[in-house]
């Protein structure tokens, strides 16, 4: 109930007004995201992608500073002026200052959304709008324009950009409106009348019945929202709830790292694994839900694929082969005297042997994961990502040599042979950093670099020999937010 | 939002087909040990067969004589008497007046003909041998022929020496291929007779061979033929072929080896112009990479003898003591 009032009031203030921008601006903007997008998809080769993205989440690194810097100069330039909520005749606006080179360029830029733009030959200047949390979990920022000449009467002018009405409406410039307030109660322009004062009322809607509602309206009206500096300038009813809920698939090559422990005795035939076995490294896939538990953190859980490849190979220069060679033959001496012949022959030749067998060791695990997130979603986010992995069965393909060089299937049956491997190598521990990349109001792309810890070997307890997997790869994949439409204000 | 898809599931595919890698397991043999079990219609030096009948082949007994003149006649550590004629060698076209080096080697056995690659078989018809010989004469390494009209005596035993033989040459002085060896009747008025020397203790028989040539000497004659001759075929298991393998037939009453020779066409051996009602022993050896296979069937011959001989796993040491056994 309360949502649909608090949405009526913003359709029926915000609906019909004009957003004042020309169009072309929406064009530009809505063409540069296009290019931005195929900008981001040029790369043919995904290994190049991966370095491309690995090389990204660094520059993004060094660079958050530099954004976080730049934001608090930006701050510390704007001041607001202040809002007259008793006469509604004079509604105030607020008066953005930022650094004259912009203003005198009328430069136009995005950051959060935030459109500046020089219009009609007027020095319009954009404030950095507060933050405001979006439907979709981003931070979404609300842009005041005003005239930098305090005193010439200049339209107020409010521009909220909206990615996703822009998609929805074709580029309509719903999302940029322009507000004035007269006597009556609408919003009209007025002069500036003070750089130095600030709000400081503390504006509530209620939505507790109806007559409250409209008594507290009137004060709640566009242009009398106090625009703080910082934070939100939305009504907060229950206040900003993060409510994702991400489904995450995602494929990874993986390099795998196998360790042994084993007596000194022994150390001839862990050579000899070495020198036979070499690495073909592996891959990873899965699917899991991610649930925020919090404004930035997540839990997530689902189900792992992954396979270690390895390849075995032998070569026996003094090899006897036997050969069977089946006969089968029939001779007619005459009508009615037939000869059958069956027989078997056996074979032996002397030779040499080039055997590779590529064994592969599949792993089918449940990860549950403790994920922190920051950075910016509009732009890239970051996770910080740890947890257990729950290993529900592992099985086996392929062959490895025993005391005696020869080599043997590994196997899951009970045994002391350095075959017989683990059906379940418990539990392993997770941990990773993932980059995400908004494509849409939905789904993001991400990057995520991940070490795995097994704390088990794959061989039984009771073998000679323990071989050990470590496992780190990245993750490459995609999450789509199911309850996009479905969260924030309730 | 398509290509999005198409990136990621080409990726998917990318790791899907990267470990679908299939094992090896190959087997390279080392020279010689190759298995060549196809049968040909022309047997080379290189084939198997030929490479085992080379093994197979025995040792030439050597006698030197430093003086001929005064050793005229020489008598051998296996019982066979030569004797020369004066002045009836030649080296280099003059008389031989230096050491005379004797070569030879003389086959009763029926093993020694397939050992030496020397079947008793003339123009495809079976003979009946009352043995082969083998003379090399060389002085320092030269050869020494025989004079004009100057024959060479052989006199050796023979346990049961028949009538009615004949002196035959072999068609080469070396035999390469034993399937491409043949006797030939000598028309140049070289004998042979028995000889039985009761007055001796013991009592001794056997052939005077009096030749004009040297090389394969053979005294026989054509096997009795009182039933129809027919072909007599073998068959052997498909491991084996002409290629690497070598069949005989050798008859249990008459000092008579055949050699029955491939048909890359229908796959097996043959020999024709085999009397029926023949009690014959199949022998079959074979060389197929290293290994050495040995096979051995009684058959009486009958109208539409098609043997299967099945040669098994041998040794060469194995084969020849069975063939000196025959």
């Amino acid at each position: 109930m309360t949502d649909k009032l608090f949405d009526d009031f913003v359709k029926d203030k915000l609906g019909q007004h004009n957003s004042g921008a020309p169009m072309h601006v929406w064009e530009r903007i809505r063409e540069k995201e296009k290019d931005n997008k195929k900008g981001f998809f040029f790369f043919k080769r995904f290994w190049l992608t991966g370095i491309v993205l690995l090389t990204l989440s660094g520059m993004v690194y060094l660079s958050w500073d530099s954004v976080i810097k730049h934001s608090n100069q930006e701050k510390l330039l704007t001041t607001t002026t202040e809002q007259n909520n008793t006469n509604n005749s004079n509604q105030t606006s607020t008066i953005a200052q930022t650094e004259n080179d912009q203003n005198k360029a009328g430069l136009s830029a995005t950051n959060n959304n935030t459109v500046l733009e020089k219009q009609d030959n007027e020095n319009t200047l954009l404030t950095q709008g507060p933050v405001q949390q979006t439907e979709a979990g981003k931070n979404e920022p609300v842009g005041i324009n005003n005239t930098s000449h305090s005193d010439v009467a200049a339209p107020l002018k409010i521009k909220k950009q909206s990615n996703a009405l822009i998609k929805e409406n074709n580029a309509e410039i719903n999302s940029q409106q322009k507000i004035q307030a007269d006597k009556t109660g609408n919003l009209i322009h007025s002069p500036v009348q003070s750089s130095e004062q600030t709000a400081a009322k503390e504006f509530v809607l209620s939505f507790t019945n109806m007559a409250a509602y409209r008594n507290s309206l009137k004060d709640f009206r566009i242009g009398n929202v106090p625009q703080r500096t910082v934070g939100p300038s939305c009504p907060t009813v229950n206040g900003p709830r993060r409510n994702d809920l991400y489904i995450e698939v995602y494929g990874s090559p993986d390099y795998t790292m196998r360790s042994f422990s084993n007596s000194a005795n022994l150390n001839n035939y862990i050579a000899q694994r070495r020198t036979s076995e070499d690495n073909r490294n592996g891959f990873s896939a899965g699917v899991r839900i991610a649930k925020n538990i919090g404004e930035k953190t997540l839990l997530k859980a689902g189900v792992n694929y992954s396979q270690i490849n390895e390849r075995l190979k032998i070569v026996n220069e003094n090899e006897k082969q036997i050969t069977q060679i089946i006969t089968i033959r029939t001779v007619i001496r005459t009508p009615g005297d037939t000869l059958f012949i069956r027989d078997t022959t056996y074979f032996e030749q002397t030779g040499t042997r080039y055997r590779t067998t590529y064994n592969r060791y599949r792993f089918i695990d449940i990860p549950v994961i403790f994920s922190y997130e920051f950075g910016n979603p509009e732009i890239l986010a970051f996770s910080v990502n740890a947890g257990p992995v729950f290993n529900v069965v592992s099985f086996y393909r392929g062959e490895v040599l025993d005391t005696t060089f020869n080599p043997v299937k590994i196997s899951t049956a009970k045994g002391s042979g350095p075959n017989n491997w683990r059906s379940n190598i418990g539990i392993s521990v997770f941990a990773s950093f993932a980059v995400y990349k908004r494509v849409n109001e939905r789904l993001q792309i991400f990057a995520e670099p991940y070490f795995r810890y097994n704390f088990k070997p794959v061989t039984q307890s009771t073998n000679f020999v323990n071989q050990r997997y470590t496992t780190t790869g990245m993750q490459l994949g995609i999450r789509y937010n199911l309850f996009n439409e479905k969260q924030r204000y309730r | 939002m398509k290509k999005l898809f198409l990136i990621t599931n080409v990726f998917l595919a990318v790791l899907l087909f990267a470990s679908c890698k299939k094992d090896t397991n190959e087997f390279v043999p080392h020279d010689g040990q190759q298995l060549d079990s196809a049968w040909t219609t022309n047997v080379t030096a290189n084939s198997q067969v030929l490479i085992l009948s080379k093994s197979l082949e025995g040792s030439f007994s050597v006698q030197e004589m430093s003086n001929l003149l005064l050793d005229t006649a020489v008598t051998t550590s296996t019982g066979v008497q030569l004797s020369f004629p004066l002045n009836g060698l030649l080296l280099n076209g003059t008389a031989l007046t230096g050491g005379l080096k004797i070569e030879y080697v003389l086959l009763q056995k029926k093993g020694d003909f397939i050992r030496y690659g020397v079947p008793t078989s003339i123009n495809r018809y079976p003979l009946e041998s009352g043995g082969a010989l083998h003379i090399k004469l060389t002085s320092n390494g030269q050869p020494v022929t025989l004079a004009g009209n100057k024959k060479l005596s052989i006199r050796y035993r023979d346990a049961a020496p028949k009538q009615g033989m004949s002196v035959f040459f072999g068609n080469t002085t070396v035999v390469t291929n034993s399937l491409l060896f043949n006797w030939e009747q000598a028309t140049d008025n070289s004998t042979v007779k028995l000889w039985d020397s009761t007055n001796i203790n013991p009592a001794a028989k056997g052939y005077l061979l009096e030749t004009y040539k040297t090389g394969w000497v053979h005294v026989g004659r054509p096997l009795e033929a009182l039933q129809p001759r027919v072909e007599v075929k073998a068959v052997v298991p498909d491991l084996f072929s002409n290629a690497n393998t070598a069949v005989y037939m050798v008859f249990k009453n008459s000092r008579t080896v055949v050699q029955l020779s491939g048909n890359a066409n229908t796959r097996n051996f043959s020999f024709p112009n085999i009397p029926t009602n023949q009690e014959v022993k199949f022998v079959a050896i074979s060389k197929v990479g290293s290994s050495y296979y040995l096979g051995a069937k009684e058959e009486v011959i009958s109208a539409n003898t098609v043997s299967f001989i099945k040669p098994e796993l041998s040794s060469l040491s194995s084969i020849i003591n069975f063939l000196n056994s025959l």
